[in-house]
């Protein structure tokens, strides 16, 4: 048996303080799909992403429907924060900032679907 | 030897960390005391919970000596039943925090198994952190309450104890996560700012 060093120790620290950290970043958001057109614009983003176009930032702001681009820009920021959008470089431009939603937003919009069903069969 | 020294500094570490954490808390949140020892937003709960998941035991130990040590100073017990409700009261957050802990590191990286450092494995969810200082609420509580009932059966009303405490360290954990979320997402924030202006 390997016996432990104090640097094979700080190592499983350092794992653990990650650990911790993705723990603490992916608490649930308290009520930002609650303000005004953050869960449309989820939804549009989540909408490209799946026809395999991810929308790139500039693309999503000209969305009038979703307010002033300020406002769009705002939430995109804000759900990026909470950890349900994430922004993806193009390969041939690195200035192009695509909006792709992650795991924790695709998960939250399957648990709407899974509710709506559910409503729907009652 | 060498493992008894990175215990020791973790012990030491958890044990500094409550120690100057809870007096500031106190300080600060003195107003929303139920009775002493007892806060409705009971903050340094949270710390438990984080103390525990990043140092594990030694984290455990350095809190409860901590813990110990400062009640102590502030008030000393009267012998000899004190002692034993004193050393009761002090045990069981500590027990309260390891159970609850031990559910959530199950899926933690550990030395004896590298691979698991790579997702999903790895991964410690946020709702699964929720958990933990609700499960932590409860066992913490509900020891605090038993040992209450045993030292004091004839002191104020241990189902009132019991709401206050359990309703403090369920919302002191959770706003104290939430305050950490906040101070990763304003430092990350920061941070890409900066590179972003480097490049």
């Amino acid at each position: 048996m390997k016996r432990k060093t104090p640097r094979g120790d700080l190592v499983d620290l350092y794992l653990r303080f990650r650990w911790l950290l993705g723990g603490i970043k992916d608490l649930p958001a308290l009520d930002l799909l609650r303000k005004p057109n953050t869960e449309a614009i989820l939804a549009e983003i989540v909408r490209a992403w799946r026809e395999g176009e991810p929308q790139p930032m500039q693309k999503l702001l000209i969305h009038q429907e979703f307010g002033h681009l300020n406002t769009i820009r705002k939430r995109i920021y804000q759900l990026e924060s909470a950890g349900m959008v994430r922004f993806d470089s193009l390969k041939t431009d690195s200035r192009v900032k695509l909006v792709v939603p992650t795991e924790q937003a695709l998960r939250i919009l399957a648990n709407y679907a899974t509710a709506i069903r559910k409503a729907g069969n009652r | 030897m060498s493992r008894l020294v990175s215990f020791s500094a973790f012990a030491a570490v958890a044990f500094i960390a409550w120690a100057v954490f809870v007096p500031l808390y106190s300080l600060c949140f003195g107003w929303a005391e139920f009775v002493p020892g007892i806060n409705w937003i009971y903050l340094p709960h949270g710390l438990r919970v984080v103390l525990a998941l990043l140092f594990g035991i030694p984290g455990v130990i350095g809190f409860t000596a901590a813990a110990s040590a400062l009640s102590w100073t502030l008030l000393p017990p009267p012998a000899p039943l004190g002692i034993a409700e004193h050393l009761s009261l002090s045990v069981v957050p500590a027990l309260a925090v390891f159970g609850a802990v031990r559910l959530a590191r199950r899926d933690s990286p550990s030395s004896r198994d590298r691979s698991k450092i790579s997702p999903p494995h790895s991964r410690l969810d946020g709702r699964q952190l929720l958990l933990l200082a609700f499960a932590s609420a409860v066992l913490n509580s509900a020891g605090h309450a038993a040992v209450w009932q045993i030292f004091e059966p004839s002191g104020p009303s241990v189902i009132e104890r019991y709401v206050a405490m359990f309703v403090g360290d369920l919302l002191g954990a959770t706003v104290l996560l939430y305050l950490f979320r906040l101070i990763v997402i304003l430092t990350e924030r920061v941070m890409g700012r900066s590179k972003s202006h480097e490049t």
